[in-house]
């Protein structure tokens, strides 16, 4: 079992993003650069290293559905941007939530907005999906579902049985996706899933194609 | 008998029943459905009230029974059970099927559990309990309460009895016959998974087809049809298509994960070919144990008239089939062996007044360059369908790559579907539903072509 996941259990809670990143990395997925802080000089220092725009979350074990909690701010253009981004979130602290710091990644923008997710089925085991990601998840519901393990083979078929394939061909000046990295992405995620039975759930949503790998920009795991 | 530890089921030189020997009951419909089907071993009725039935005597105990018996059938009370399984084991009996209900199914999980322990001490194997038992018809062998199955090269294992029995009843109207077929109920030692792995075995089946409602060891089930299916075509037939949303969930995939996509996911990691209801699974069974598999997916119509080509087109389409236009070569050859008001695209559209030459021409022509094809013909009462029929049957027979008919319609097509029966060409009532079938023949081509699947486990 992964250590993270494991301090997670021993402390009855699901796991943070920072450690949900550090343990897909471990999986060998590609996860973007990222930073937790706590305070704000900390925060002004990662975003310049970084490079504007970025993006901060609110990093705490209280809060499972960040957004809907107010707890992302997206597009963070340069200083005055992030010290305002920071009172907001830290007065979601000074309401009581346990915060353990704000996390901070490259702000990335692009059309196409993926999902790769995963669900443990009581009789099959672990399944995952791929998808059309975003807010367009629950309009489209335009999932492709496929049990781990996965091959590379099967998880091309997954990229190519949504209805919204033609969104990973490249259109109107888009570069075409990267599949190998897609398929890989799939395949490392049912990997993980057969090796982690803690893990419940997970949603890795929005996932970006880019011409070379993908950009995971938000990632829940439930366990 | 192939020495298959199971085979006592299947092909038993010996069966007693201990039941109700009273016209109307359990007991007694099993022993007249294996007398009605001509079974030719020793039927052996157990019952404290002696005397005879149908012929047969009837002896008071399994202690009682003369010579070597294989199979016990029981549809007796709950507290006579044990007792006779008890006796069936101390005479050497390694194989019952328990009919009678009132088990796990309705909660009583100790009776049961106390079933399989008593079949257990004496190296019993069982099917059931609260099933509708098992047919071999080859073997004239019908120790079950439903309609007997012709013979053919299915299987049929069901879950419930009476989807199984409705099953029967469909095949019989429709002359569709069975290699084996086994209502395993509450599967409390017996299930679809060891079941599953005998019929990858039976020489007489060449498709497996498992009705059923949910599964209770869903890896291992997987493994099971995945092995079959390497051998056979597993055909899957799963109640309770809806999707649930019963699945309590914290994720936005758990949130949009219906409980029968996951199904669906698990029958293509298994190769498991799907299909909707019964009507399906006759037409594709029938395709199974009579076509070959086509090597692609481009499917050529051939047709007499144009709507019902172009529905067989337009369905072939939206299933993933590939109907693409003949080849310039292909459509030079063919203009002229053609009427000249033939369409010369796909569906090839023969015109109305097509009979035997341009059929067989057409036919023969478009399996050079499609991997299959559907012949419809719209049957006109003046002209004789019949040759049309030979046509299809001479041409079809040339190549070995699929060909599925349509001749529409009722009495005006009888003989030449008569013919195409005897030919063993698969005829259906409508273009759509042999589109169908091809997707699913298809379907299995890939499935035996996929580079090793990805371990179970």
């Amino acid at each position: 079992m992964h250590c993270s996941i494991e301090k997670a259990r021993r402390e009855h809670r699901h796991l943070l993003e920072p450690e949900v990143l550090s343990l897909l990395r471990d999986y060998g997925l590609r996860v973007p650069p990222h930073k937790v802080v706590r305070e704000e000089p900390e925060a002004l220092d990662a975003a310049r290293a970084m490079g504007w725009p970025v993006v901060m979350k609110i990093v705490s074990p209280e809060i499972l559905h960040k957004t809907e909690a107010g707890g992302v701010i997206l597009d963070i253009q340069n200083e005055k941007h992030l010290r305002d981004a920071f009172s907001r979130l830290s007065s979601l602290r000074d309401q009581g939530k346990r915060v353990e710091g704000f996390i901070i990644y490259p702000f990335q923008k692009h059309q196409v907005e993926l999902s790769v997710g995963l669900i443990r089925d009581a009789q099959f085991g672990p399944v995952i999906t791929f998808g059309l990601g975003g807010i367009w998840i629950e309009v489209f519901r335009d999932l492709a579902f496929g049990l781990a393990p996965l091959s590379p083979e099967e998880a091309e078929e997954m990229l190519e049985s949504i209805r919204g394939r033609a969104l990973l061909r490249g259109f109107r000046k888009q570069p075409p996706a990267d599949r190998q990295s897609l398929t890989e992405l799939l395949v490392r995620v049912s990997r993980m899933a057969e090796k982690e039975e803690a893990i419940q759930e997970m949603d890795l949503n929005p996932v970006f194609p880019l011409d070379q790998g993908y950009f995971i920009a938000d990632a829940r795991i439930i366990l | 008998m192939t020495g298959h530890p199971l085979d006592s089921f299947f092909a038993p030189l010996a069966v007693a029943f201990a039941g109700s020997v009273k016209p109307g009951k359990i007991g007694f419909e099993l022993i007249r459905n294996m007398k009605e089907g001509n079974y030719e071993g020793e039927i052996y009725p157990i019952n404290p009230a002696g005397g005879d039935v149908l012929g047969y005597r009837v002896y008071p105990s399994v202690s009682a029974l003369p010579g070597k018996i294989d199979l016990i059938v029981i549809s007796l009370p709950h507290q006579a059970i044990l007792d006779s399984l008890d006796q069936a084991g101390a005479r050497g009996i390694k194989a019952a099927v328990v009919i009678s209900s009132g088990f796990s199914e309705v909660g009583n999980d100790q009776a049961e559990k106390t079933l399989v322990e008593t079949a257990r001490r004496w190296g019993i194997r069982l099917i059931g309990p609260n099933c509708a038992g098992l047919m071999n018809p080859w073997a004239r062998h019908f120790p079950s309460i439903e309609v007997r199955a012709l013979p053919g090269y299915t299987a049929l294992l069901t879950q419930s009895g009476a989807l199984g029995g409705a099953a029967l009843a469909l095949a019989e109207e429709r002359g569709f016959g069975f290699s084996k077929f086994i209502s395993y109920g509450n599967r409390c030692d017996l299930g679809d998974i060891e079941l599953l792995a005998y019929l990858a075995d039976d020489p007489q089946t060449r498709a497996i087809v498992v009705y059923m409602e949910g599964v209770d060891r869903g890896r291992e089930f997987l493994r099971a049809a995945k092995s079959a299916s390497l051998r056979k075509p597993v055909v899957a037939i799963k109640a309770g298509r809806t999707r649930a949303g019963t699945r309590a969930a914290s994720s936005h995939t758990g949130t949009m994960a219906g409980v029968d996509e996951v199904y669906n996911a698990a029958f293509r990691k298994a190769g498991i070919l799907r299909v909707e209801g019964v009507e399906e699974m006759f037409d594709l069974c029938q395709a199974i144990s009579h076509c070959p598999l086509p090597e692609g997916n481009k499917v050529a119509i051939v047709t007499n008239s144009g709507g019902p080509g172009i529905l067989a087109a337009d369905k072939a389409e939206s299933l993933g089939l590939n109907v693409n236009e003949p080849s310039p070569s292909l459509v030079e050859s063919l203009k002229p062996r053609l009427s000249p008001h033939a369409s010369l695209k796909n569906p090839v559209d023969l015109t109305v007044e097509s009979g035997y030459e341009e059929y067989a021409a057409a036919l023969e022509a478009v399996l050079s360059e499609y991997d299959a094809a559907i012949v419809i013909n719209v049957a006109t009462p003046y002209l004789d369908s019949t040759g049309i029929a030979r046509g299809v049957i001479e041409a079809a027979g040339r190549r070995r790559k699929p060909v599925l008919t349509s001749f529409m319609a009722g009495r005006i097509v009888k003989d030449a579907v008569g013919l195409l029966d005897e030919a063993q060409i698969v005829n259906l009532a409508t273009g759509e539903r042999c589109a169908f079938v091809l997707s699913k023949l298809t379907e299995r081509t890939k499935i035996l072509e996929r580079s090793p699947f990805a371990l179970l486990d």
